[in-house]
């Protein structure tokens, strides 16, 4: 093999690269990665120091057989129902015994067949943004290996041995094409066909993480959102479309409870109806007229859930055609998501609570609320003291103002291993975080007959300036109280102190890095990851709107020139017809850009590329023409210039420029003389002329 | 002699290209099929690197220049160098494993790599298969750089014309017949004729051809035979062209050997110091010696060929000069 070492120290590095991701992507574990490591490793080593002795065939043989009880244990006894793993340890291993085996040229392309298919199997199960750093280092290598193959081949060819290898720089080739690559990919990403919605490998999203969300469990121990709250993870992305009703402050509701068992809220069987779109396009979940509208993307929180605003009326998703919802109202799809979520809401100018009344007639929603589970004496004591008497709303009110002004908000997890945490809450810490606040508050107004139920949730969010969006994050779960009122139905309040509430706040310098991190992320869960046919749909109708836009700003323009010549009446009929014909013919012009592209660029292409007129072929037409004016018989041995001859005798007027044909024909084909531009010219006309000969003698 | 033109040749596909393409269909099925968009990032890239392949393949063909010297004399069949000079003339990038070809048989040249602005000297080793005006239009250029998916060719015009005598033969071939009574003024000096001039002792640089064997064994000293130079020696080669058409290819062959021997005759009678003409039918090459002589007469050869046929003889223009004559089988000679 001519080049060996380089070849071998190439296919070696390529080795090396491509199974990086995969023990990331749990696909490889750590131990199977590091043995291939160590044998590549051990090749190059060897490699460096020498030519290499490739291994035999009877020990590659012998491997091959000693690696069946190693496939049979994958197979078998390690089989987690995924063939990609046992797969890619045969490839791993046989991408190793190929390098030890190395011996022929096509050997190498073996390898690096091999080496692509593991490179394939790391992208594709994939989610992380670093894998486009993966993606562009595979690239750079593998432009190399085929640069330097393609250089040691010719050298090779030539007779040009090793040492003057290095002569030829490639470096700057490999550097550029790589760049140049990268960037083409990207309009050919976006282009390429999509034919249904993306299905991401992995698990969840981007992040390659499926959050338990804040308060989208079943139950709700009473530590849980003290917990969630330390993680900084981004739960939402909340863009306003238009401006937010007054004193918006971002409550998103994500769980409710109505039972308190065993220190721990529990959701309970509830009942739900599904929920249809409606002819405007839109889910109608709550009755009103939505006032502002927001974007919402959630990422994948191990819920069927849907996170909304208290004060969601409406919503628009492009994907399932039925929602359900509970008698806690509370929305959700069929299954749980497995990756982010973009919906729009309609929301009124303040919270929504109130089901349609037939509903709240048929679901007990409020007895459930009234459950006594957790009530204590001292608790109901403490509730009737700081209720006080006046109406259920002031009782309430009174409540709330005193958790928030008399209890103290910590993070630490105080008392929560007692057996009556939130009596001890109340009468002996007077300390904790939100789900405390929100428990006892509830528990009072149960004592005091009053329905209230426990709700979870997110509230606020932090301002992105790179894109204007809001992200709320774990660190933004809360939980509060929803009680009900006789005269106004359903209604929040939010016992926690100011200082522990999460807050609708501009990231600063500090949280500047943390904000861009999450906008890579996003955009890339939003535009990589998940891109696929409604987006490309999406991209299509923007620039039909685009087009329409400039085409009806044309229009009018050409219609106010002509104005001064023409009478009111025909200005409005005019008008008229061009609006009329507007989006067809913006249609069906945006469809036929890009064809007209393909068709005029797919013909420049050919034209440029066609093959030369050469003599062989003006020979072959003009034979076929003879044969179909049967000028002269012509048997398959009959020679050029015997046909030529003939053609003399039978065919006068065409046997000239015939002749000349055949004589270029003879020239080129055999005389080792290429035509010129001239005689090609020259050519053409002497097969025209002949043709018309052999027509008119016809 | 300098040319900048070039015309595509167009792009021929290796088997490893062959491969990257079926591999880019190969990854496209799935990718579209589950809508993984890790496979579509692979896909475009492949797409992607094709393109860039394409555009440095072109642009690394692009902007040179050859300039081409010619040699002295061409002779059909036989091997002769063409001088080139290639010079990238592109401002930005050098060039790759450019081979260089001309036209017919003849070995293409590597050009391993061409900095931008330099420029590289060779020969191109060519064969002309036929004697008569050599055109050699453009040089092939290709190269299968970067990646080596694709060959792609360009011609590089270049317009030369180059005449190409007719093919020598070796003694090995063809034996020069004897000019008739050469020799006939002796110019009692030394030269390669025929006749005796003296007896002498074998000095370093002789010809061993000529020593005297039988004197050498009786003297028992080396003996050289030396020959008077055949100075004023003429001949008449005669060549009857007129053969008609020659309408099959082994008459082609007998006459285009025909030619090669009037070659051979005429360059070897030059060679010994012989003035020599050349008849053919319709063009007198006179009398004359030397190179330039042999010049005039390979060209006329290169250039003869077949005429009508006639029944009037073919004679010298001296008709005292000894003659020969070249004419095929059934002609008049």
């Amino acid at each position: 093999m001519s080049f060996g070492r380089p070849k071998r120290q190439l296919l070696g590095a390529i080795a090396m690269l491509a199974p990086l991701p995969l023990p990331f992507n749990e696909v490889v574990g750590w131990p199977a990665l590091g043995l291939f490591w160590l044998a590549v490793a051990l090749f190059l080593w060897r490699t460096s120091g020498g030519e290499l002795t490739p291994l035999p065939t009877w020990a590659m043989n012998l491997l091959g057989l000693a690696y069946l009880p190693v496939l049979f244990v994958d197979f078998v006894a390690l089989w987690d129902g995924r063939l990609l793993r046992p797969l890619l340890h045969l490839a791993l291993f046989a991408l190793v015994a190929k390098l030890y085996g190395m011996r022929r040229e096509k050997d190498k392309w073996h390898i690096l067949l091999l080496a692509f298919f593991v490179f394939v199997a790391a992208m594709a199960s994939s989610v992380h943004p670093t894998m486009i750093l993966y993606l562009a280092f595979f690239l750079a290598l593998i432009i190399q290996v085929l640069a330097r193959f393609a250089g040691f081949h010719v050298l090779a060819s030539y007779g040009v041995g090793e040492a003057r290898r290095r002569f030829v720089p490639l470096r700057g080739v490999v550097l550029s094409s790589s760049l140049l690559t990268l960037l083409l990919a990207v309009p050919l990403f976006a282009l390429l066909p999509r034919l249904g919605t993306p299905y991401v490998v992995g698990p969840g999203s981007g992040s390659g993480v499926l959050m338990g969300g804040a308060g989208l469990m079943e139950q709700v121990t009473l530590d849980v959102i003290g917990r969630i709250r330390t993680s900084r993870a981004v739960a939402l992305r909340v863009s306003y479309e238009t401006p937010p009703p007054a004193n918006h402050e971002m409550r998103f509701r994500a769980g409710v409870y109505s039972e308190f068992r065993d220190n721990a809220w529990r959701r309970g069987q509830r009942r739900s109806r599904a929920v249809r779109r409606e002819r405007d396009g839109f889910f109608h979940v709550a009755v009103g007229q939505a006032k502002a509208w927001m974007a919402i993307w959630l990422e994948p929180l191990a819920s069927s859930d849907l996170v909304l605003p208290v004060e969601t009326l409406a919503l628009d998703l492009v994907t399932p055609t039925t929602l359900h919802l509970d008698e806690a109202g509370l929305i959700s799809l069929r299954t749980p998501r497995s990756r982010s979520l973009n919906y729009r809401v309609g929301m009124a100018g303040e919270a929504a609570l109130q089901l349609d009344p037939g509903l709240e007639e048929q679901w007990p929603t409020i007895e459930r609320a009234s459950g006594a589970a957790g009530v204590t004496p001292a608790i109901s004591e403490l509730a009737r003291q700081v209720a006080g008497s006046g109406s259920k709303r002031q009782q309430a009110e009174r409540l709330e103002d005193f958790l928030s002004s008399e209890y103290q908000y910590t993070l630490d997890l105080v008392g929560s291993q007692s057996d009556r945490p939130v009596e001890d809450f109340l009468l002996r810490w007077r300390r904790g975080h939100c789900e405390y606040f929100a428990s006892s508050m509830v528990l009072m107004l149960r004592s005091l007959g009053i329905p209230a139920r426990f709700v979870t949730g997110y509230l606020g969010g932090e301002y992105s300036p790179f894109e204007g969006y809001y992200v709320v994050r774990q660190s933004h779960a809360h939980a509060w109280v929803e009680a009900y009122l006789p005269a106004t139905g359903w209604r929040t309040f939010d016992p926690t102190p100011a200082a522990g509430r999460p807050e609708t706040r501009s990231a600063g310098w500090s949280h500047l890095f943390a904000q861009a991190y999450d906008y890579l992320v996003f955009r890339w869960d939003r535009y990589v990851l998940t891109y696929g046919f409604f987006d490309q749909v999406g991209i299509a109708r923007r620039l039909l709107t685009w087009w329409s836009g400039w085409w009806r700003a044309r229009s009018s323009a050409t219609a106010s020139a002509a104005a001064a010549s023409e009478s009111p009446s025909q200005q409005e009929r005019g008008a008229g017809e061009d609006r009329a014909d507007e989006p067809e013919f913006a249609l069906t012009g945006l469809q036929l850009v890009p064809i007209a592209l393909l068709i005029v660029g797919s013909a420049w292409w050919i034209w440029r590329h066609r093959p030369a007129f050469s003599g062989s072929r003006a020979y072959r037409l003009l034979r076929a023409r003879i044969e179909r004016h049967q000028a002269v018989p012509t048997a398959p041995s009959l020679g050029p210039l015997a046909l030529a001859e003939r053609l003399e005798a039978a065919r006068p007027a065409a046997w000239a420029p015939a002749r000349r044909v055949i004589e270029l024909y003879l020239r080129e084909s055999f005389g080792g003389q290429e035509l010129d531009d001239d005689e090609r010219r020259e050519l053409q006309t002497a097969l025209r002329d002949a043709i018309r000969g052999l027509r008119k003698t016809a | 002699m300098r040319a900048r033109r070039t015309v595509p040749e167009g792009i021929r596909i290796t088997k490893v290209g062959l491969w990257y393409i079926l591999l880019a269909v190969l990854i496209a099925i799935p990718a579209a099929n589950t809508g993984n968009n890790g496979l579509y990032m692979v896909e475009a890239s492949l797409l992607a690197l094709l393109v860039v392949s394409g555009i440095a393949s072109r642009q690394n063909l692009r902007r040179l220049e050859v300039e081409l010297s010619t040699p002295e004399e061409v002779y059909a069949h036989q091997a002769f160098s063409l001088g080139y000079t290639l010079r990238n003339a592109g401002r930005l990038w050098g060039r790759r494993f450019l081979v260089i070809a001309g036209i017919g048989a003849g070995k293409p040249v590597l050009v391993p790599h061409l900095p931008r602005g330099a420029s590289r000297r060779g020969a191109l080793e060519l064969i002309a298969n036929r004697r008569g005006w050599l055109r050699i239009p453009y040089l092939h250029l290709s190269s299968i750089y970067p990646l080596g998916l694709f060959r792609k060719g360009m011609r590089q015009r270049v317009g030369v014309e180059l005449l190409v005598f007719p093919r020598l033969l070796d003694a090995g071939e063809y034996r020069v017949p004897k000019g008739g009574p050469v020799g006939e003024r002796p110019s009692r000096r030394p030269g390669t004729g025929h006749e005796l001039l003296s007896l002498r002792g074998f000095r370093p640089g002789d010809d061993r051809r000529g020593i005297h064997w039988k004197q050498t064994a009786r003297t028992g000293d080396l003996v050289y035979m030396e020959r008077e130079a055949e100075r004023g020696a003429r001949l008449s080669i005669l060549f009857d062209n007129a053969t008609g058409r020659l309408t099959d290819a082994a008459a082609s062959d007998r006459f285009e050997r025909l030619v090669s021997e009037a070659a051979t005759a005429a360059n070897h009678f030059l060679e010994s110091g012989h003035e020599v003409e050349l008849i053919t039918r319709g063009q007198v090459v006179g009398f004359g010696s030397g190179p330039g002589q042999r010049r005039r007469i390979l060209e006329a050869l290169a250039l003869v060929a077949p005429a009508e046929t006639t029944q009037s003889p073919l004679t010298g223009t001296d008709p005292g000069t000894s003659c020969l004559r070249f004419a095929l089988p059934g002609g008049d000679g």
